[in-house]
């Protein structure tokens, strides 16, 4: 019995969805068979969210409880960034329940970035500048790594180091002053041998995802399952 | 150049905090004291400006905005740029986000081109339908119709009210469907979906690290063009005469990149200068 | 081949395939979904046949090679060396939801994490699972207890700090890991899965606590950026090759020769593009022919 729980019904319902999705992409028949089609499809994606969304809430117990222990146990190294991010957590959780209230005592509002002050304000003046500030530390990263990684070793790391620096200057001003010709050698290097690379990955990778479908469907693949075979 | 010179060279050049610090002055550095330097305008960034200039006056547009926060600094200056030319030209534009984040994404731009958007009529010239979940099914959703996907606007307003609504409905009703986007799944939805069923013409804006793989929908005319960055903001709000963020930025761009180059450049030095004393010796 | 059943079923499913669409046709029924290329169905069955062939052969005792890949072959020197310097390992997966098309991506890390569990079970090594991704934190931890137990060391596993569920939002995420890799000073930092512009941030991380660091995406964008920063790397398809040996089960392995029958498909479509084009014809409007009446 536990093996047909742990591993024949989620396998059963995997290779079903599997089977059903690309029924639902590639076949019509019909204006209504075609609708309940859509429809099905639609509403498979809002089950993945629906989903996703207890499984955020199994997420956020998780982090509770490592934070917790690590406020225990962790020492400065860890703990004050342990207390802050428990904080935040309880938060959300109070401005969650400041939402419920307002939706409640006004439904057409709904619980939505925009129609929540309390959320938008957090999202606008705590969470977008963080977010965009940790974006931002990725130009001092490049720099670094450029320094290290961009040097002309051999003919092959030549050709690189010198379409970067085709590339890098053509997306600046300066490009355009130092030869007039760079932007179209630019959109050039962008549109021709960029393109050729690019090509046959995005294929690679597309034909990679089909077989791992392919061994979902006939039971291969169970890793998903937290098992290794 | 000898061997104390390298160390001394590898030393300077390859310590991070010196290069971070110039780096953080040669961000700010423009924006304190402007450099001027001229921006050239690409044949990419032309093209794409000619073809929207020659969409009808008054037609309808759809635009899709799909990205964060964090990726505001490089499409929102395109985005502007864009709805400034439709405007102008009286197009009337369908907003939708496919992301979470898109309505407030779309607050912050609506109050960045408050000048553009408060010469508009909501509801007639422009229509915000807010985040609408699903994916790529919603986009093929939207694009066999609208009023079947959604029933209620952003803010809450029932769809029939809105006369914009009335007049578009599915994906062939529009133009031109822009797509501003800071992923690459978006493309491949929007192409899938919008481009190979009914051929509606796409135009994309990038990230500059994501379009060298969205290149090849452009190069296999699935897309008319594509926006890249601050480079083709600041060309296009030359064009359409609004200057922003994207020419503002642009000093702030070519100084950076000119300081890595440089550090690029005494890296090679300092490699080469050691490997070849050591061949000699 | 022998006709077994398997083969059997196979060509069964093919024959009423065929069946139906010429009795659709005939019929004049809208089989077919009028806005999808009929190609791209018939392009996804060859690429199912042909792997599901090939793990066929191989059920029967046929032998095939799949080449080494380098960055497969790291991973173990890679945990080894963390243990020699007494330094915790570190893997991640990326964040987002499994249900979006990045979901091949997440199993195929999932698959090198079950590799990496057991050889940090073999090592005695410690490692840390950091997860952007809720739905799998379950599975996670159910791989990494079963890699210390299949070493004989199920006391190793702790599932508080072998299994951190972090965000699933993009830069926090980021963040936290850069945090995890620095604080915990991992000696090795091994990172497959779908990422985006913050696996720089983490790799860079790894670079400056001097970790070694194994790397792989399917994502182009960023396949230059670990090419760049990582000692190995796998490149697009490999990481879904990896998932497959992680397995350790030939006949797994073996579907990768489907992925082999698609380029070579392409190959010749590509070629056959050409030579028609020379000729004045257009192999695309053969490609995007639709299944679609009147």
């Amino acid at each position: 019995m536990s093996l047909i729980v742990k591993r024949v019904i989620p396998q059963l319902i995997v290779s079903i969805i599997l089977i059903v999705m690309i029924v639902f992409y590639f076949f019509y028949v019909n204006k209504s068979v075609a609708g309940v089609f859509s429809a099905w499809d639609k509403a498979l994606s809002d089950w993945a969210i629906i989903i996703m969304a207890f499984a955020l809430m199994v997420g956020g117990a998780d982090i509770f409880r490592y934070h917790l222990i690590q406020i225990r146990k962790a020492g400065m190294k860890q703990a004050p960034f342990s207390i802050v991010t428990i904080l935040l957590e309880l938060v959300m959780i109070a401005f969650a329940l400041i939402g419920f209230y307002i939706s409640y005592i006004n439904p057409e509002s709904g619980i939505s970035i925009t129609t929540q002050p309390q959320f938008a304000w957090l999202y606008t003046n705590v969470y977008a500048p963080s977010d965009t500030a940790v974006y931002s530390i990725l130009l001092f990263y490049i720099a670094s790594a450029s320094y290290r990684a961009f040097t002309a070793k051999n003919p092959t790391a030549a050709l690189l180091l010198a379409v970067a620096v085709i590339v890098m200057l053509g997306n600046t001003s300066l490009g355009g002053l130092i030869w007039p010709g760079m932007l179209s050698l630019r959109d050039w290097i962008m549109t021709v041998p960029n393109t050729a690379a690019f090509r046959p990955i995005t294929m690679g990778a597309g034909f990679g995802a089909i077989t791992l479908g392919l061994r979902l469907l006939i039971w291969r693949e169970v890793s998903w399952l937290g098992r290794r075979e | 150049m000898n061997m104390d010179t390298l160390a001394l060279v590898d030393k300077v050049f390859g310590s991070k905090i010196l290069l971070y610090i110039l780096l953080i002055a040669a961000l700010i550095y423009p924006f304190a004291s402007p450099l001027g330097i001229p921006v050239s305008i690409s044949s990419r960034t032309m093209q794409v400006y000619n073809y929207v200039k020659s969409l009808k006056p008054g037609c309808y547009v759809y635009m899709e905005i799909y990205y964060e926060v964090a990726a505001r600094g490089e499409l929102e200056p395109n985005v502007v740029a864009l709805v400034k030319q439709l405007f102008d030209k009286d197009c009337k534009i369908v907003f939708v986000s496919l992301i979470g984040t898109g309505p407030i994404v779309f607050s912050l731009l609506r109050s960045t081109a408050a000048d553009l958007f408060n010469t508009k009529k909501y509801g007639v010239d422009y229509v915000y339908l807010g985040y609408v979940s699903g994916q790529e099914a919603a986009a093929a959703s939207l694009a066999k119709s609208i009023k079947g996907t959604v029933s209620v606007d952003n803010y809450g307003n029932r769809i029939e009210t809105l006369p914009l609504l009335r007049e578009v409905d599915k994906a062939t009703d529009f133009s031109l469907a822009i797509i501003a986007s800071s992923g690459t799944d978006t493309f491949n939805w929007y192409v899938r979906q919008w481009y190979t069923p009914y051929n509606v013409s796409l135009l994309f804006v990038a990230l500059s690290v994501i379009a060298p793989s969205v290149e090849p929908f452009v190069g296999a005319k699935q897309a008319i063009g594509m926006l890249v960055g601050q480079r083709s903001a600041a060309e296009y709000e030359l064009l359409v005469g609004r200057k922003g963020l994207g020419l503002a930025s642009m000093d702030s761009q070519s100084l950076t990149h000119a300081l890595i180059l440089v550090f690029i450049a005494a890296g090679n030095v300092v490699y080469w200068g050691k490997r070849l004393r050591t061949k000699k010796k | 081949m022998r006709i077994t059943k398997d083969i059997f079923i196979l060509i069964t499913i093919i024959l009423s395939i065929i069946l139906i669409s010429i009795v659709a046709w005939v019929s004049k029924i809208q089989l077919y979904n009028p806005t999808r290329p009929l190609s791209s169905f018939i392009v996804l069955l060859f690429l199912l046949i042909a792997g599901y062939l090939s793990i066929h052969r191989v059920k029967m005792g046929g032998t095939f090679s799949v080449r080494d890949i380098a960055a497969f072959n790291a991973i173990e020197e890679g945990i080894a060396r963390s243990v020699e310097m007494g330094r915790p390992i570190h893997m991640t997966i990326g964040y987002g939801s499994i249900s979006s098309s990045m979901a091949p991506q997440y199993i195929a890390g999932l698959g090198i994490l079950s590799h990496v569990a057991r050889m940090a079970g073999k090592y005695g090594a410690k490692l840390i699972t950091t997860l952007g991704v809720p739905e799998v934190i379950a599975s996670v931890e159910e791989l990494v207890r079963e890699g210390y137990a299949s070493a004989g060391k199920p006391e190793l596993f702790d599932p508080v700090y072998n299994v951190r569920y972090l965000t699933d939002q993009q830069f926090a995420y980021a963040s936290a890991v850069q945090a995890t890799i620095v604080r915990e000073n991992v000696g090795a930092n091994i990172v497959v899965g779908p990422f985006y512009a913050e696996s720089l941030i983490f790799m860079e991380a790894g670079n400056m606590v001097g970790a070694f660091q194994v790397a792989g995406t399917a994502r182009e964008t960023q396949i230059p950026f670990f090419v760049l920063v990582a000692d190995y790397s796998f490149i697009g398809e490999e990481i879904f090759a990896a998932g497959a040996m992680a397995s350790g089960d030939k006949e797994s392995l073996a579907a990768i020769r489907g992925q082999d029958a698609g380029k070579l498909l392409s190959i010749a479509l590509i070629l056959l593009g050409i030579l028609m084009l020379i000729t004045g014809y257009s192999l695309t409007d053969l490609l995007n022919w639709v299944w679609k009446f009147g």
